[in-house]
């Protein structure tokens, strides 16, 4: 059905005596008005079909429909509820009037209408007509101007969503393969997008060089400038290779000399930068205004990195000294940002450096990776709430121990057969390893998996390719690492199953319960995927 | 046929091979349907033997369920081992099947 015209300038008269009909409208003509006119209440309606009128003068008692009824059925249609309804009546009991009005009547005349009061009545009401129009228009252009924003919204959003996955994206893979290293990070930006960035390369083959730096703010532009640093030192880095006697001191130089806000924004970083001599286990690093390093030693004892400098990006003639201090076996480097030690409690406590410290002597002789596990559960934990609402990022580097962790190495062709053998294999050696029996399942099961996900999805059931299998047994937790050049899978970020589907997720909804972690990195030299299942029974989560 | 089975009752007792994965689901998965094809309405599964099993070997069990539901017939399990039994758990089928400990109390019951 079409909406009905509005006729801003008209009047309904609905009235059975011909006579008044003709006195009204002689009226209302003269004081401008067009008439309708109807001599019943069904033409009435009919007549609203196609016309909404700002004004609707109606006798009270008519043959067939009443007044009252036609007011009713008026109502009933929205094109008319702001019609404005003026009853012409010779009743005028209390409990007339309360009816009438209950059937959506406005006003009353008595009958015979007075002229001067009709038309009195009548501006009224269409002034109240024109207010409701205005308004109504009004509405309709914040909707769509509500209904714009929020499209704009939501763009931005997306490109938000693009930005931080390409933030995501920009961070280095855990790394175990360094010659005596251990790198493992934790990245939680508090809007998505985040103003921290951390990063680190291998120099040469004794060196690693690593940084972690907060701009200060959150959001969009402090992720831009974290970029553009992160940029600045990566290019930094790849000149520095081979170079003998560079010093972090003379990197952050640089970035200060780079980066140096001359806006007056005050628009600035901290930073941690440092190089590890992997053989010595010698750092020498560099603290811009930032949170102190700490070093957890094997023996539980923790100690604050000392030195500091100058937040990067503020001052000309900031200068920068480098500290030295040395790994030992089994101990770890753990690098932060402020949002470790200042993440709030509900109470508005700070976790600060002492619960800090003390927290780490706690984890000693654990691996990094459960140490940062561990340190998100406890924080989120703290402050009883998974997001942060600060940007967060933890690296933590640690100088293995040099012990034989056993371990199994296999390469099969990924075909179900051979996989069947290779799990069969892992479980019979797990058997040897004293290792929980239930953990043993529990991690075979994901590795099948795992292994049949290849399969199918990465090579596709008719080619198979090679799959490589390494698995270890830590002190604190089973390991496997799989290398395969089939094509890259996605990891589900969340898994739901039905349980009665014969087909569904239900292999990668057991791996991501099973496994304490799952990291996937796909690459143009092949995919490698990461289980890591914890065995000490404290384990967080 | 690779299953081993045998008739209690009105119930077909069929045992599951010790592992049940994506190697042996289609043949598992076509010997059972093959019984169910058979008439047997009652089928009860025996994992007593069964150490390990993956999703492949779970959608077995749910297909086998489903086809002899579709002639009104039952699939139940009997013994599972107890890692068998966390799969289970952790996948939500202990929701889907019956599941005895009791050969026959899995035969009888309906």
């Amino acid at each position: 059905m079409n909406a009905p015209t509005i006729n801003a300038n008209a009047v309904l008269l609905v009235e059975d005596s011909g006579v008044e009909r003709m006195r009204l409208r002689a009226i209302l003509q003269r004081e401008g008005y067009q008439v309708l006119e109807a001599a019943d209440g069904a033409t009435a309606l009919s007549m609203l079909k196609d016309h909404t009128v700002p004004l609707i003068v109606s006798d009270w008692q008519m043959p067939g429909m009443s007044g009252l009824e036609l007011c009713r059925r008026i109502r009933q249609a929205p094109a008319h509820n702001s019609s404005y309804i003026l009853m012409l009546t010779g009743r005028n009991s209390r409990d007339d009037l309360l009816e009438a009005f209950a059937a959506g009547t406005d006003d009353f005349l008595p009958k015979p209408a007075d002229r001067d009061e009709l038309l009195a009545r009548l501006r009224v009401g269409r002034r109240l007509w024109q207010l409701q129009a205005d308004l109504s228009a009004q509405n309709t252009q914040i909707n769509q101007a509500l209904e714009r924003e929020k499209l704009a919204r939501e763009q931005v959003d997306a490109e938000l969503a693009a930005a931080s996955e390409l933030q995501l994206e920009l961070l280095p893979a855990p790394r175990s393969d360094f010659k005596t290293l251990q790198l493992v990070h934790l990245f939680e930006p508090a809007a998505g997008l985040g103003g921290d960035m951390l990063g680190y390369v291998e120099l040469d083959d004794n060196t690693v060089a690593f940084y972690l730096l907060d701009v200060c703010g959150h959001g969009v532009a402090s992720a831009l400038l974290s970029f553009a640093i992160a940029h600045e030192i990566s290019e930094m880095f790849s000149t520095a290779r081979g170079l003998e006697h560079i010093t972090p001191a003379q990197f952050l130089h640089k970035l200060n000399s780079r980066f140096l806000d001359r806006s007056g924004n005050a628009r600035y970083f901290t930073m941690v930068l440092g190089l590890i001599d992997q053989t010595s286990g010698q750092v020498r690093m560099c603290q811009a205004a930032h949170p102190p390093a700490l070093v957890q030693r094997l023996d539980g004892q923790v100690e604050p990195v000392p030195g500091g400098g100058l937040p990067v990006g503020v001052f000309e003639q900031a200068a920068y000294d480098s500290t030295e201090v040395t790994l030992q076996q089994g101990d770890q480097l753990i690098i932060f940002s402020d949002g470790l030690t200042e993440c709030e409690n509900p109470e508005g406590e700070q976790f600060g450096p002492e619960r800090l410290n003390q927290h780490l002597s706690s984890l000693r002789g654990h691996s990094p990776e459960y140490v940062l596990e561990n340190l998100r559960t406890t924080l989120t934990q703290y402050q009883g709430q998974d997001r942060f609402n600060d940007d967060l990022s933890i690296m933590i580097i640690a100088r293995r121990v040099p012990t034989r962790v056993p371990q199994l190495e296999v390469t099969i062709q990924s075909e179900s057969a051979e996989i069947a053998q290779a799990v069969d294999r892992l479980g019979d050696w797990l058997s040897t390893q004293d290792v929980d029996h239930d953990l043993a399942f529990q991690f075979c099961v994901c590795i099948a998996e795992a292994l049949n996900n290849i399969e199918e999805h990465g090579y596709g059931e008719a080619s198979p390719g090679p799959i490589a299998l390494n698995c270890r047994v830590n002190s604190d937790a089973l390991e496997c690492e799989i290398h395969d050049q089939a094509a890259p899978a996605t990891v589900p970020e969340s898994v739901e199953i039905a349980p009665g589907d014969a087909e569904s997720s239900r292999g990668w909804f057991i791996l991501k319960s099973w496994m304490d972690k799952l990291v996937y990195a796909p690459a143009i030299t092949g995919n490698h995927l990461r289980l890591v299942k914890f065995i000490d029974k404290k384990r967080p989560r | 046929m690779n299953l081993t089975h045998t008739t209690q009752g009105n119930a077909l007792v069929a045992t599951l091979p010790e592992r049940l994965i994506k190697a042996n689901a289609s043949s598992v998965r076509e010997d059972l349907k093959t019984l169910i094809d058979q008439g047997n309405s009652r089928l009860v599964l025996d994992m007593s033997a069964t150490k390990f099993a993956d999703s492949s070997g779970l959608s077995v069990l749910i297909s086998a369920l489903k086809h002899a539901q579709e002639s009104n017939g039952e699939v139940v399990l009997l013994s599972p081992t107890r890692p068998i039994l966390s799969l289970l758990e952790l996948t939500r089928l202990h929701h889907v099947f019956q599941i005895f400990e009791d050969v026959n109390v899995a035969t009888a019951a309906s």
